[in-house]
C-alpha cells in the first residue's frame, strides 16, 4: 500500500476517470456555455452575439413559466416524497414476513423507464379519457373531475405527483440503507429509559438520518430539474408551452425552433439554477448543524 | 523489481486502451473503399425522415426498391429515423462534414445547408436532363432554387386540406360548406349534436395544414416577404381577421375538448371512428381512410373561403414537399456520383410516378397515370379535386417559406387560439415577436 500513498501515484489512478470526465461532463458545458454566447441553426457557423440570448431569456414569457414550473414540482416532490418514502422506509424496515418481496415491489416504479410511466399516467389522468376523472363521474363525483393535466394550472401539479410516485422507491431504498446504519444499542438504550415510539422516532432515527435527508434532498433537487420523458409523454410542454418545465423548454427551442443558441442558453440557466439551488439547500443544512453545535 | 510488477497492470491496461483505439479508428489503406471507381458496386446512404420507410412512406419505399432492382450494382442503404431525430442527426453531421450521400430536409435548414456550401448543384444534371425539367410541374421545380442554383428537389407534394366524412353531413341535413359562414353554420348543428366539427390534436402543433391554407387565403404571401424582412409586423389587420375566425370557431365548439391532450394521431382516429366531421390533413391520410369503413363516404375540402379575405380564395395547397437534397461530398466520388444522378433520374422519371400513383401519391411530373377509381376512391376525390380548374394552388405553405422558428411560432399561434389560451392579438404578437427577435 506503500506507493498508493504517492502523490503520484495518485494522480496517475485518478486521471482516467477525470479524463472520462472532463469529457463528458466539464467540456460539454464549456461548449454548451460558447454556443449560449451565438446566434446557431445547427448548420453553419455559429454567429457569436454576447450576451443577447440571456437577455432574450429574461423577457421570455415562455422560460418563465417553465421556471415556475421546475419549481412548483420540485416543491411537490419535496413535500410528497420525503415524508411518504420515510415512513415507507419504516414500514419496510420491520422484520415482518415477506418483507423482501414488498422491498423489491416498492423499487418497481423506478426501474420502468420514465416515457412509459408519462404513458401509463396519461391514461390515469387524460381530463378525457382518464381514470381519475371516469372513476370520479361514475361515482358522482363530477364537480372533481379536473383538467388534471393539459390545462393551465394543474399539469406541473401534477407532474409532482407522477414523479414522486416514479422515485418513491428509490428513495425510500435510500432511507431504508440509512435506517440499517443506526446501531441497534441505541434504541435498546432507549427503551430502558423508557422511550416510546415517536419518542425513539423524533430523537433517535430522524437526527441520525440527519445525512440521509440531505443527500435525498439533493437527488430530489437534481431529479426535478432533470424531468423530461414524463412531461413530454403527459402533455408534450402544452397547451401552448403552458406545461413545460426547464429542459423540455430547452429541447422545444434547441431542436423543434432550431434556435441552438437560445436553447444553450436556457441550459446553462438551468445548470446554475440547480447548482445555486443544491449550494442554497446543503448551505443551509450546515448553518443548521452548526447552530446545533454551539 | 517490486515497482515494476507492480507498475505491470498499468502498462498492460495503457496498451489494451491503445490497442482498442487503433482497433476503432479509419479504415485501413487495404480496405476496400465503397463507390470507388475500382469496385462495380456503389453504395448510397440516403437518410430519410421516418423510422420504418417500408411501412410510412410506401411510395418512396418501393421506387427504392424498383430502382435496387434495375440497379442491381447500386446499394441504397436507407437510413430511417424519426423527423426530430433525423434532423438532429442531419444537423450534427453538418457540423462534422458527414452528410448522408441524399437526405430529406426541412426546406428552411436544407436552404441554411445550400448557404454553407454543403450541398451539391443539381443545376448541371438538369442541363443534362432537359426532357426531365420540361415535364415537372413548375412550383415544383422551381421552390428549391437559389441565384438560379438548383440545390435540391420537392421530396413528393404536398396536398392538404379537410377531409369530410359525408355520411355525418347527410345525416344532420348539414350542407357540405363551401364559404366560411357555411362551416360555422355546420358546426353548430354538429355541436348541437355532440359530432366533433374539426378533429384536432395540439400535441403535434404542426398538424394545422388547412388553417395555414386559409391564412394564405387573408394575402400570407402578398405579405411574408417584407413581415421577415421587418418592413411591415405580423400584427395586422388582415391576419387578425384570420384569428378571430379560429376564435369564433372555437367559441362555437368547433374543436374537441380533450384538444389540448390529443395528439394529430389520435384526431385523426377520431375521424376514422366515424366521431369527426372534418379531419385537417393531407393526402397521406388516403391510403388509410381507403382501408377504412368510410372509405366510401370520405371526400376531400380545400377548406372555406372568406368574405372578407384577400386575394383569389379559390385558393388550393399542391405544394412542394421539403426537398431530397445531395451532399457536396458526392461530387468527390465519381461511380457515386453517377448513381447518385440515375437514382434522381428514375425518381422523378414516370415509372418512378406510376409507383407514386399506385401508392397514391401524386406524381409532381405532368404524367397520364391511370387510377383505378374503384380500387381507390378516396384517391380520385382528391385527383378530382387537383384538377379542378377553378381552384389555383398557393405557391407554397406558408411554414415552409420561414425558419422552424418562426414556423413553430405560426403553429403556437393557431392552437393557441384553438386552445383558448391566446387571444387573436395575443396570438398575432406571439409570431410577430419571434420574427423581431431573429
Amino acid at each position: 500500500m506503500h506507493w498508493l500513498s504517492k502523490k503520484r501515484y495518485i494522480c496517475f489512478m485518478l486521471l482516467p476517470t477525470l479524463l472520462v470526465y472532463s469529457a463528458y461532463i466539464i467540456l460539454p458545458i464549456i461548449i454548451a456555455s460558447y454556443y449560449s454566447l451565438t446566434r446557431f441553426s445547427g448548420i453553419g457557423v455559429p454567429e457569436f452575439i454576447g450576451l443577447e440570448n440571456y437577455q432574450a431569456l429574461l423577457q421570455d414569457p415562455f422560460f418563465w413559466v417553465s421556471l415556475k414550473n421546475t419549481v412548483i414540482v420540485l416543491g411537490v416532490t419535496l413535500i410528497v416524497l420525503i415524508p411518504s418514502a420515510f415512513f415507507l422506509a419504516l414500514l419496510l424496515n420491520r422484520d415482518v414476513k415477506g418483507s423482501n418481496v414488498l422491498k423489491a415491489l416498492n423499487f418497481a416504479p423506478a426501474v420502468i423507464a420514465p416515457i412509459l410511466v408519462g404513458l401509463i399516467w396519461v391514461f390515469i389522468l387524460d381530463p378525457d379519457m382518464g381514470f381519475v376523472n371516469v372513476f370520479l363521474q361514475k361515482i358522482g363525483l363530477e364537480q372533481l373531475a379536473f383538467q388534471w393535466i393539459g390545462g393551465t394550472t394543474l399539469t406541473p401539479y401534477s407532474v409532482g405527483v407522477v414523479e414522486s410516485w416514479r422515485i418513491l422507491g428509490f428513495i425510500a431504498t435510500i432511507f431504508l440503507a440509512g435506517l440499517a446504519t443506526i446501531p441497534r444499542e441505541i434504541y435498546e438504550a432507549s427503551d430502558i429509559d423508557g422511550a416510546n415510539r415517536v419518542q425513539k422516532l423524533i430523537f433517535i432515527t430522524i437526527p441520525m438520518l440527519n445525512e440521509t435527508f440531505k443527500i435525498n434532498v439533493i437527488l430530489i433537487i437534481t431529479f426535478c430539474f432533470k424531468i423530461f420523458e414524463t412531461v413530454l409523454q403527459l402533455t408534450n410542454g402544452g397547451p401552448n408551452h403552458l406545461s413545460e418545465v426547464l429542459v423540455t423548454y430547452m429541447y422545444n427551442v434547441t431542436f423543434i425552433s432550431g434556435e441552438y443558441g437560445y436553447g444553450m442558453a436556457v441550459a446553462v440557466v438551468t445548470l446554475l439554477i440547480t447548482i445555486v439551488f443544491t449550494a442554497l439547500f446543503i448551505g443551509l443544512s450546515k448553518k443548521r448543524v452548526e447552530k446545533k453545535g454551539v | 523489481m517490486m515497482k515494476r510488477v507492480k507498475l505491470f497492470p498499468f502498462f498492460s491496461l495503457l496498451l489494451l486502451m491503445v490497442i482498442s483505439v487503433i482497433g476503432c479508428s479509419n479504415k485501413s489503406a487495404t480496405d476496400p473503399v465503397e463507390g470507388s471507381e475500382a469496385s462495380e458496386e456503389v453504395t448510397i446512404d440516403f437518410a430519410i425522415h421516418v423510422a420504418n420507410p417500408k411501412d410510412q412512406e410506401p411510395a418512396f419505399y418501393q421506387t427504392v426498391e424498383k430502382f435496387m432492382e434495375e440497379n442491381p450494382d447500386i446499394t441504397i442503404n436507407l437510413q430511417g429515423t424519426d423527423q426530430q431525430e433525423h434532423i438532429r442527426n442531419i444537423k450534427m453531421k453538418s457540423q462534422s462534414n458527414a452528410l448522408p450521400d441524399i437526405f430529406w430536409m426541412l426546406p428552411a435548414s436544407a436552404q441554411e445547408l445550400e448557404e454553407a456550401g454543403q450541398l451539391l448543384d443539381l443545376t448541371p444534371f438538369f442541363d443534362n436532363n432537359p426532357e426531365l425539367v420540361e415535364k415537372f410541374h413548375m412550383n415544383m421545380f422551381e421552390t428549391y432554387q437559389i441565384d438560379g442554383k438548383q440545390y435540391g428537389m420537392p421530396y413528393q407534394p404536398l396536398v392538404t386540406g379537410f377531409w369530410y366524412n359525408e355520411a355525418l353531413f347527410d345525416q344532420y341535413n348539414v350542407d357540405l360548406p363551401e364559404t366560411y359562414e357555411d362551416l360555422t353554420e355546420a358546426v353548430k348543428v354538429f355541436e348541437e349534436n355532440d359530432v366533433v366539427s374539426i378533429a384536432k390534436g395540439a400535441r403535434d402543433p404542426y398538424s394545422v395544414w388547412a388553417f395555414l391554407t386559409m391564412l394564405s387565403r387573408y394575402g400570407y404571401f402578398d405579405k411574408i416577404d417584407v413581415i421577415v424582412e421587418g418592413e411591415e409586423s405580423f400584427n395586422n389587420d388582415d391576419f387578425l381577421k384570420f384569428y378571430e375566425k379560429i376564435d369564433e370557431l372555437r367559441e362555437l365548439g368547433a374543436f374537441p375538448a380533450n384538444i389540448t391532450t390529443q395528439s394529430y394521431f389520435q384526431a385523426v382516429e377520431t375521424f376514422m371512428t366515424g366521431e369527426a366531421a372534418l379531419l385537417d390533413a393531407g393526402i397521406w391520410e388516403a391510403k388509410k381512410i381507403e382501408e377504412s369503413k368510410l372509405a366510401n363516404d370520405v371526400g376531400f375540402w380545400w377548406g372555406p373561403t372568406f368574405d372578407d379575405g384577400v386575394g383569389n380564395q379559390n385558393l388550393s395547397s399542391i405544394v412542394p414537399a421539403a426537398p431530397l437534397v445531395v451532399g457536396k461530398h458526392v461530387e468527390d466520388d465519381q461511380a457515386k456520383y453517377e448513381a447518385v444522378m440515375k437514382f434522381l433520374q428514375f425518381y422523378y422519371s414516370e415509372d418512378g410516378a406510376q409507383i407514386m400513383l399506385d401508392n397514391q401519391v401524386p406524381p409532381m411530373i405532368v404524367f397520364d397515370g391511370e387510377i383505378d377509381e374503384e380500387k381507390h376512391p378516396v384517391f380520385a376525390k382528391v385527383v378530382e379535386q387537383m384538377n379542378r380548374t377553378d381552384w389555383k394552388s398557393q405557391p407554397n405553405q406558408p411554414d415552409l417559406v420561414v425558419s422552424e422558428s418562426i414556423a413553430n411560432a405560426l403553429y403556437d399561434s393557431i392552437y393557441g387560439v384553438m386552445n383558448g389560451i391566446y387571444t387573436p392579438e395575443e396570438a398575432l404578437d406571439i409570431v410577430a415577436n419571434r420574427i423581431s427577435g431573429q
